[in-house]
């Protein structure tokens, strides 16, 4: 009951801010930059020569080559894939064999090539967003939840109410959350919208691969390990399912951002202070995670997660090189979510407040 | 020992209150108690230890030893219950400058527990002379409004203990007599009221009793009404003015008399009275007789010579 009432007052305080505006307006610039990229790139497209046509009876050659790749998987059963090379040709396969199965049974063509597919367009500018504009975003929104009342001198006639502090801090933490989710979940559509507006509606029913493995081999020779995505366990989804999964991750990997940027504010009391410390906390993480390639440790910085959807769908391992899974990212991204809330409430539950 | 029935009669106890911040006591030792309807003045010099005291108070500190009930529930164990019947501004009242009078007050209407919310805010906007102003945004609030605001949401969730942390800083004259009065009606309504000032003659004005605070330490603790009946001096304007000093200090009076005027020094209300009534039997005619510095003087006598200075 008074916890409804703190979440009541924390977004009315939220969404009448001058930060939300300040954040609606830089999202803004964001889903307009894509848009022009999109739109330079769908000009680029239209210089190319027209490449042939998808031909209409792409379900025969779909077969045939169905049944070409089913032969050779059969011949190649025996023998187990253990170097690279092998493991590669094996998961060409597989994957040809899953694209022409997924085809068929739910006849789908394949696109024309020379036509864009927003679909998958926006997919992989998410993919990059989630990593580095929309955390920026959320900082920036939530970012002095605490501090900046801390600074205002506000906290002070916040405490004396018959609220225990950690039912005012656990009110502020579900607005702070609930916000950077629901921000990057439109954020992730705004994209959609602009590219399906460009590049035209077609692509949703195209095949989307998730739950790559990737496999790393060590050869004679090489100084690193060659990544190979295996299609044992994969399975493929329509394009459309894959990116509202994608969205969905999207907006649980900035509820962890979110956290971060919260515990930033607990434990700093300076408004601007907090802010800077949540925004070099991503930045610094995001470094560190691609400086230090191929390092296992990496897979316990929470920059590494911040795209679930890579985890899931193969990227991220080949980023840092090593293999992740998604039940990996996301235990990552809960540990540290977990660890850093009980550390804000600590300090908030006991803080003397002095200076405000 | 009954804490309910405690509770009721005095609205706020300090039972040993210290505070010890990076190795120094700012506050030490506080016994107080404020029963409901009285005005209880705590005076004492910047940086004495009178904001230390009252964040201690609204939990926006903890003491390092001692316990504070509010209503009979400790503040630190109880903090909810505790908190229910207080309303406060602890310096200055800081509010949100991007929501409207009335959206500020929603605010800590909700978070009190307020039932009726919208005829709440009403009745302490009317109360506290905001009603006009109240859906225009804080930030374009006077320093004046912004005062009144941080009345009216000290008082939103009908409290019976109000503390104050010099409330009449930066307000104009007209507006300190305003809030004195408004003050002392909510004392008559039954309020305790808990009032921090560095100014005497706020204190006198305004307050019951009074704690005087040193270096966080109580010095002096005594009723207003006791210590200005205890001494003073009078001012009087009589016929045959250098006769008259010579006849009143001839009587064992300490008399100052200049261009017409007659100071007679440390006199209680006994003593005034007698003299009046000795002057005019003795033929002379009394055209003004007024006490001044009484508060001031018996101050002085009580807290000894430290005192002074800043309190006055
Ligand atoms: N955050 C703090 N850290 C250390 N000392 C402080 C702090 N705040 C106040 N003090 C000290 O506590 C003493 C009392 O301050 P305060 O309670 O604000 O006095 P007052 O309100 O009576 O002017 C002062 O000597 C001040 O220096
Ligand atoms: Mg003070």
């Amino acid at each position: 009951m008074r916890l409804w009432r703190v979440v009541q007052n924390e977004w009315m305080k939220l969404v009448r801010r001058r930060r939300l505006a300040v954040v609606v307006a830089l999202a803004l610039c964001l889903v307009g930059m894509f848009a022009l990229g999109e739109h330079h790139e769908r000009q680029i497209y239209s210089r190319v020569p027209t490449q042939a046509e998808v031909s209409a009876d792409w379900r025969a050659s779909a077969q045939a080559n169905l049944r070409a790749a089913e032969a050779q998987l059969r011949l190649l059963k025996d023998s187990s894939a253990n170097s690279a090379g092998a493991a590669q040709t094996l998961a060409e396969l597989q994957q040809n064999v899953q694209e022409d199965r997924y085809r068929l049974a739910r006849d789908v063509a394949p696109l024309s090539p020379n036509l864009l597919d927003g679909w998958s367009e926006t997919s992989q500018f998410v993919g990059v967003a989630t990593k580095t504009f929309i955390p920026l975003l959320v900082v920036i929104l939530v970012g002095d939840m605490v501090a900046g009342e801390m600074t205002q001198g506000t906290i002070k006639l916040l405490v004396v109410r018959p609220v225990r502090r950690r039912t005012l801090l656990l009110g502020k933490w579900l607005v702070s959350a609930a916000s950077a989710a629901a921000l990057s979940f439109l954020l992730c559509f705004a994209f959609l919208g602009v590219a399906l507006a460009i590049d035209g509606p077609q692509g949703a029913m195209q095949p989307e691969w998730l739950n790559i493995h990737v496999r790393f081999f060590t050869q004679p020779g090489a100084l690193q390990a060659t990544p190979v995505a295996v299609y044992n366990h994969a399975v493929v989804w329509p394009m459309w399912q894959a990116f509202l999964l994608q969205s969905a991750l999207v907006a649980g990997a900035m509820v962890a951002v979110a956290s971060i940027a919260f515990t930033c504010s607990v434990l700093f009391p300076s408004a601007m202070v907090s802010t800077s410390a949540a925004m070099g906390s991503i930045i610094i993480g995001f470094v560190v995670s691609a400086m230090a390639r191929g390092q296992s440790w990496v897979r316990m910085l929470f920059t590494t997660h911040l795209s679930l959807y890579g985890d899931l769908a193969g990227g991220t391992s080949f980023t840092i090189g090593s293999p992740v899974t998604l039940a990996q990212g996301v235990a990552v991204l809960l540990a540290w979510t977990a660890v850093l809330l009980a550390a804000s409430f600590l300090r908030f539950g006991r803080q003397d407040i002095l200076n405000a | 020992m009954n804490v309910e029935h405690e509770g009721s009669v005095h609205v706020l106890q300090l039972f040993d209150v210290s505070k010890r911040i990076g190795g120094r006591e700012i506050v030490r030792q506080l016994n107080m108690s404020v029963r409901a309807g009285e005005v209880y003045g705590f005076l004492g010099p910047n940086g004495a230890g009178k904001t230390t005291t009252i964040r201690m108070i609204v939990g926006l500190i903890r003491p390092t030893r001692g316990a504070i009930r509010v209503c009979g529930h400790d503040v630190e164990r109880d903090p909810v219950n505790a908190k229910r019947h207080l309303g406060a501004i602890v310096e200055n009242p800081e509010m949100y400058g991007y929501l409207t009078g009335r959206q500020n007050l929603l605010h800590y209407a909700r978070l009190a527990g307020v039932d009726h919310i919208e005829a709440r805010i009403e009745r302490v906007a009317k109360r506290v002379g905001l009603e006009d102003r109240i859906d225009e945004k804080v930030k374009r609030y006077s320093l004046g409004m912004r005062q009144r605001l941080g009345v009216a949401q000290a008082l939103i969730a009908d409290p019976k203990l109000l503390v104050l942390d010099e409330p009449t800083n930066g307000l104009d004259p007209a507006g300190i007599r305003e809030f004195r009065e408004l003050v002392r009606a909510l004392a008559a309504e039954g309020l305790a009221v808990f009032v921090s000032s560095h100014l005497l003659s706020e204190v006198e004005q305004m307050c019951d009793r009074v704690a005087v605070l040193q270096q966080g330490r109580v010095i002096a603790e005594a009723s207003v009404a006791e210590l200005r009946a205890r001494a003073g001096s009078l001012l009087l304007r009589v016929s045959r003015w250098d006769e008259a000093a010579s006849w009143l200090r001839a009587r064992g009076f300490d008399v100052e008399g200049k261009d017409g005027r007659l100071v007679v020094a440390r006199l209680d209300d006994a003593r005034v009275a007698s003299l009046l009534r000795d002057l005019v039997a003795a033929g002379f005619d009394v055209y003004e007789a007024a006490r001044t510095g009484g508060l001031e003087q018996s101050f002085l006598a009580l807290t000894g010579a430290e005192s002074g200075g800043d309190t006055r």
